[in-house]
């Protein structure tokens, strides 16, 4: 009934242009064209196939021996324990900690998903759910693969009941990603949602602020710098685990690979995908591993400023004043180092304003304000110093110098460079507000001043 | 600084006296040397319509008392008869249609029986679209007033948010979890719901009502998308297990059932006749005198209307003046800015609003006219949906609107429910309106017009059906609307988009369909205009078929009276450079147009046929389903190699149009003057389409006695008139139809060379969007019809050979133009009374 002709090239964006059409035939599709056995699938995966109520999917479970070593790290160094860890876990989940994690119950359950794309949306699916967590002694990885479309519902309820289970999940990106994907999906079955209320550490928010500088914003696959990438788990593991993959698939493809797989029914492009599947579970154990590290052991840990730092405003969120504190001081002096050694950049100089900057408004409600004063100072003599940050000390500092020192001229001379320094109309306002007060008061000492001198005359 | 206050009965007054004064016009003019003779008068028809009092009927049975209680609370303790109708139809679970004036208390309809479904099972949902995302915040307020009395009587908290494009991210998730009547608009639910249907499943689990606001702007090309999406709507429900009733509210128009059965797929109960009451209104019709008898050339009516307005506005009454077109809009705000003594510093009183402005611009001129700070707005279309802007004095039209129904939406945006008010109706030469404006009682008495759509127009049901099946896969055999899709399907699964396994089609793309469509237009391809006189910022933008003719080299493109020439069309990047300029002119493109025959699915081939062919329901004026399904017998019995058809009348099929700006005219402003032209190199566009066409046969042609030069100025005169009699009964913008003729010819009627073309041409009206929007079938059968009107409106025009309104000018189309056209006319209908007497 509809003119087929038409239709191709309409699809192929000639719809206007064409001359007048001519019917073609068009093959029916067969079901199922040229799947091969399941067998094989479950060979070229390594896999087994699981038969639930609802349909059969391939399972792959793998075991890492604890002393084996991932990059730099041993596998048994990559454990995330409840028990051990509730504390830390608390301090990297990002928001407010009224439900502490629980110290027992089920595993921490790490989770990525490979799906058809990365638009979300009803018509985009997982097909390979990986899950991972340390048991008996070793870290286990266990994906679920969708052998075919009909087979989601089976895939579904295994995913569910393997994170059913957990205390806790970390991903990498979960939060805005991974997480909405699977509720997505078990809503369009009408399942349950497994994860409704399921306590949830995405790494990313904390890696990107503890390891930025390591992971380079520039996305290699893509070559391009694209800024959904930048902190990406493989940049990561390169930099901080020591941990390069040899002829691993490139993200991009991964959609293409399923689709294909799905048209031929042959299963072997996606082997790479369920290996590269496994390595970013290892490698998100041992990046969160790391990262609990740091929070338990404290700066000590930190290998430079903007971990140390990084590990401040963690420490500072959960309320843990004076270890941030700690924390602040020490990112200043390991930058203010470099600074020495040479090894210092732009962004040493934003790290250090920062943490200055932290430490004078924490000394400041201490009424320490000698040593916030010394603080902000500090920042300003700093070579490379944000915007920001420079505005704030030059602000403070004219506070300063009015109230508590009662420098007026100073005071006058920071309120000056504030009006330069300020961006907005509303913030060159309030500071030319300031400056008139100042000029005002000025005038009083100098009259004041004037009449003395001419008293003693 | 503040307006004066005028109170009503002060109001009253001197709307009496603008009145007067225009009714005096007409006497003085009389008395004047160029006196307008009786047969053309200025002012042609004055209708009051008297104010009219409320009917009211008891509130049903099924209304839950804490809803009375709550209405009650807000002043409603008794419905009007069709509210009482509606609501009870609702709460029955009957799809309903209200077909009801302006201001008519159309809203309670769809929100009584909502909000009683939330009150018997909490869990109830609505959605309600609105065409525009103004309106959905416009009427945000009063539901979410009404849903808080409610909430309070009931002990629950009744939940009602707008979703569109400006809800931000966080309060999404929100929405989708609080909401019990979600407001939203087709693009919304198209590209940001439906594809996200799992997150809305408790929406779709217990969606109990579809709300479809203002359903006649669903016509054409954003209709044929709506009916898509219904029926991706109508598979989400399914799978969710929920079957909602649809409420629709509609302005009058022809079909109201057709429309809201051809957009829904289900079937609908009518209530249309109105309880609420209504303040006295006058409707004045104005023709411009005519200055040149000869060349039938009549005084500018965009001077006239700004003569009127300027009548209104000069004694403190607010007005809205309704303009054709984007530049005709932008010329009144000139005219009525020059006009107005405007103190410096308050340049806010008289407005211009038009699509393509930005939202903010939009959002303060409809304040300042709610707050009566803004005393005249110049409006193109956009403010013809039931935008609040509050009740205004008086509304000037500048050229008839086009259809009757959008004639008495205008007209309604002028006075409530008590209060004098005026409507006025200034007609522009062109035939259409020349045909309203001599013939009031048609206006007045007629029914109003179909509206039309076509759901399966291949290139929107194939953008639906990759969206459909992104949402849910299909079934084997499952059907989409009236379609059988497998074969759009296997299309699809070749180019990789889906892939057929186990009995379902699945999506097998990484693409996100939805954002590849535009509702409001074929292609979702449009031109943005930067200006790059100061920082180079954007300030408006063009839709894609329209933006060579407007957006050309030196085209003068306008924005709120400012003018700004275009420096640069950046064709590809779809971007235009303009700088703002002072001149005083503006330019007016020329386009050429062929049209190629591609295949015909009926025409008359032997004229026995006649009678047969036309669909009765038609013929009758009852309400038909508008748009076809092209079947492919029905192409195999009518195709024909070109000119093959015989002593064929009207046909219609498929056709090729290739069309190319190839230069523009300069217009001086006021005057009209043509000061100057260009030559322009711009690319063709092309695209395949339905037309319906008239072919004159040889025998016709043949008995008109006239040299040949003659025949063909005839023919080209009879196109012009044709195109507007045309668009009057499709109820469609000049816009949405094109014109060629012999396949070969310019639009604006200049003729072909070829001889040959002459023995039996061809008049093609051919549907103005790719792939058609169903204009060209019902044409096809409303062919006899078209002629009629077509021979009253140049028989009845008194020029004396040729002018604008009826065959074009003179100058333009040739001396015999007229007279040969109305031959032609008799010949013709001669030919098909002697058959087929209708």
């Amino acid at each position: 009934m509809v003119d087929l002709s038409r239709l191709r090239e309409i699809m192929k964006g000639t719809g206007g242009n064409s001359v007048a059409p001519r019917p073609e035939l068009t093959d029916e599709p067969l079901a199922g064209a040229g799947q091969r056995a399941s067998g094989d699938l479950c060979a070229e995966l390594g896999g087994v196939s699981v038969e639930t109520s609802t349909g059969a999917c391939v399972v792959i479970e793998r075991e890492y021996d604890a002393d084996r070593f991932h990059g730099r790290i041993r596998v048994s160094d990559c454990r995330v324990d409840p028990a051990v860890h509730a504390s830390a876990l608390n301090l990297l989940i990002r928001s407010s900690t009224d439900q502490p994690v629980p110290s027992a119950g089920g595993p921490v359950v790490f989770l990525d998903l490979e799906t058809t794309g990365l638009t979300g949306g009803a018509g985009m699916c997982a097909f390979l759910v990986g899950c991972a967590m340390f048991e008996d002694g070793c870290f286990r990885t266990r994906q679920v693969f969708l052998p075919a479309f009909s087979a989601e519902r089976a895939l579904l309820s295994l995913a569910a009941e393997w994170l059913g289970r957990a205390s806790m999940i970390v991903t990498y990106n979960g939060k805005s990603f991974d997480v909405p994907v699977m509720e997505t999906r078990w809503l369009f079955h009408r399942m349950p949602v497994a994860l409704e209320g399921k306590r949830h550490l995405d790494m990313l928010h904390p890696a990107r602020s503890l390891w930025k500088a390591r992971a380079p914003d520039v996305d290699e696959e893509w070559g391009r710098r694209n800024e959904r990438a930048s902190c990406r788990l493989t940049a990561l593991e390169r930099s901080l685990l020591g941990l390069s993959r040899v002829g691993d698939v490139p993200g991009f493809e991964i959609p293409s690979r399923y689709f294909s797989y799905v048209r031929s029914g042959d299963p072997s492009p996606l082997a790479p995908v369920v290996e590269h599947n496994r390595l970013d579970l290892i490698s998100l154990a041992a990046v969160t591993a790391r990262a609990l590290r740091l929070v338990s052991d404290g700066p000590d840990q930190a290998e430079d400023a903007r971990e140390c730092l990084a590990l401040g405003r963690i420490y500072d969120r959960g309320g843990l004043t004076s270890q941030a504190i700690d924390c602040y001081v020490r990112a200043a002096e390991m930058a203010s180092h470099a600074r020495g050694t040479g090894a210092w950049d732009r962004d040493d100089g934003s790290i250090e304003s920062e943490a200055l900057c932290r430490f004078a408004r924490w000394a400041r409600r201490e009424r320490r304000f000698g040593e916030a004063a010394a603080a902000w100072r500090r920042v300003l003599k700093l070579p490379a110093r944000p915007m920001n940050f420079e505005r704030e000390a030059i602000e403070a500092l004219a506070i300063h110098h009015e109230h508590r020192e009662r420098d007026l001229p100073l005071a006058h001379t920071f309120a000056s460079r504030a009006l330069d320094a300020q961006a907005g109309p509303r913030g060159r306002d309030s500071v030319r507000h300031r400056l008139t007060r100042l000029e005002r008061k000025l005038g009083a000492v100098h009259e004041k001043s004037g009449a003395a001198a001419a008293f003693f005359k | 600084m503040q307006p004066p206050v005028v109170s009503p009965p002060t109001k009253d007054a001197a709307l009496q006296l603008a009145l007067g004064s225009l009714a005096a016009a007409r006497a003085r003019r009389r008395a004047g040397p160029d006196s307008p003779t009786a047969a053309d008068p200025i002012v042609t028809a004055i209708e009051r319509l008297p104010p009219a009092s409320a009917e009211f009927a008891p509130f049903p049975d099924a209304v839950d008392p804490r809803l009375r209680a709550a209405l009650a609370a807000r002043g409603i303790t008794q419905l009007y008869v069709h509210q009482a109708q509606a609501i009870a139809h609702a709460i029955a679970g009957r799809h309903v249609v209200l077909v009801t004036p302006t201001a008519s208390g159309k809203t309670l309809c769809y929100n009584a029986p909502v909000l009683n479904a939330v009150l018997g099972a909490p869990s109830s949902r609505a959605l309600y679209l609105f065409p525009t995302k103004a309106l959905a915040q416009d009427q945000l307020a009063e539901l979410h007033r009404l849903a808080e009395l409610i909430g309070e009587r009931a002990e629950t908290e009744i939940g009602v948010f707008t979703y569109d494009g400006d809800t931000p991210q966080d309060a999404r998730r929100a929405v989708r979890r609080r909401a019990h009547v979600v407001l939203s608009n087709p693009d919304m639910l198209h590209s940001g719901i439906l594809p996200h249907h799992p997150r809305w499943a408790k929406l779709f689990e217990n969606l109990r009502f579809v709300v479809i606001d203002e359903l006649h702007a669903y016509r054409g090309v954003f209709g044929s998308h709506l009916a898509n999406i219904i029926r991706r709507l109508g598979r989400i429900c399914r799978h969710y297990g929920s079957d909602p009733v649809f409420i629709c509210s509609s302005a009058t128009i022809a079909n109201p059932r057709g429309l809201a059965e051809a957009l829904t797929g289900r079937e609908f109960e009518v209530v249309d006749r109105s309880g609420a009451p209504r303040g006295e209104k006058f409707f004045v019709f104005v023709n411009p005198p005519v200055v040149n008898a000869q060349l039938g050339i009549r005084r500018s009516y965009l001077a006239e209307t700004r003569r009127v307005a300027l009548e209104f506005l000069r004694r403190q009454l607010q007005v809205i003046v309704f303009a054709q077109s984007r530049l005709a809009t932008e010329i009144l705000t000139t005219y009525l800015k020059d006009a107005t003594d405007v103190p410096p510093g308050d340049g806010e009183t008289i407005r211009g609003y038009r699509g393509g402005y930005l939202p903010a611009r939009r959002r303060a001129i409809e304040k300042g006219l709610r707050e009566g700070r803004v005393r005249g707005v110049v409006s193109t279309n956009a403010l013809e949906l039931g935008i609040d802007i509050g009740a205004l004095d008086a509304c000037v039209m500048a050229g008839y609107p086009g259809t009757v129904a959008a004639t008495w939406q205008r007209a309604g945006r002028a006075g409530r429910r008590s209060g004098r008010s005026a409507a006025v109706l200034v007609a522009s030469s062109a035939p259409l309106d020349q045909f309203i404006i001599r013939n009031p009682s048609y206006f007045f008495q007629a029914s109003p017009e179909h509206a039309l759509i076509n759901p399966d127009n291949l290139h929107i049901l194939l953008d639906h059906i990759k969206c459909a099946a992104f949402e849910l896969p299909f079934a084997a055999g499952e059907r989409f609307g009236s379609n059988d899709v497998h074969a759009i399907l296997a299309m699809l699964a070749e180019e990789g988009f889906v892939h057929f396994a186990d009995g379902e089609w699945h999506w097998t793309h990484e693409s996100y369909p939805a954002d590849a469509v535009s509702l409001r237009s074929v292609s979702s391809d449009n031109f943005v205009v930067v200006d790059e006189t100061r920082e180079p910022k954007v300030i408006g933008e063009v839709d894609f078929s329209s933006g060579p003719s407007t957006l050309h080299e030196k085209a003068i493109y306008i924005v709120e009276g400012a003018l700004y020439q275009v420096g640069r069309l950046d064709f590809d990047g779809r971007k235009a450079y303009v700088r703002e300029v002072d001149c005083d002119y503006y330019t007016d493109a020329i386009t050429y147009t062929k049209v190629t025959i591609l295949g015909t699915f009926a025409a008359d081939s032997s004229l026995d046929d006649l009678a047969s062919a036309t669909t009765p329901d038609i013929a009758a004026g009852h309400d038909t389903e508008p748009g076809f399904i092209v079947e492919d017998d029905d192409r195999a019995a009518h195709s024909a190699p070109d000119g093959a058809w015989g002593p064929g009348v009207r046909s219609h099929g498929e056709v090729h149009v290739v069309s190319r700006v190839v230069g523009f005219k300069k217009i001086k402003f006021y005057t009209n003057e043509n000061v100057g032209t260009g030559e322009l190199d711009l690319p063709e566009q092309q695209m395949h389409t339905t037309s319906y066409w008239l072919t004159i046969p040889a025998d016709v042609m043949r008995r008109l006695a006239s040299a040949s030069d003659d025949r063909r100025d005839g023919v080209v005169g009879l196109a012009h008139a044709m195109r507007n009699i045309a668009q009057l009964l499709l109820m469609c913008d000049r816009h949405d139809i094109g014109i060629s003729i012999g396949g070969d010819g310019t639009q604006d009627g200049s003729a072909p060379a070829s001889h040959d073309l002459w023995l039996a041409p061809q008049v093609f009206i051919y549907d103005n969007y790719p792939g058609g929007i169903g204009f060209s079938e019902p044409l096809f059968h409303m062919h006899h019809d078209l002629l009629q009107k077509t021979r009253q409106a140049v028989g009845t025009c008194p020029c004396e050979a040729g002018c604008p309104s009826c065959v074009g000018p003179v100058g333009h189309t040739g001396p015999m133009a007229k007279s040969v056209s109305l031959r032609i006319l008799d010949l013709l209908l001669e030919r098909s009374s002697a058959v087929a007497p209708w």
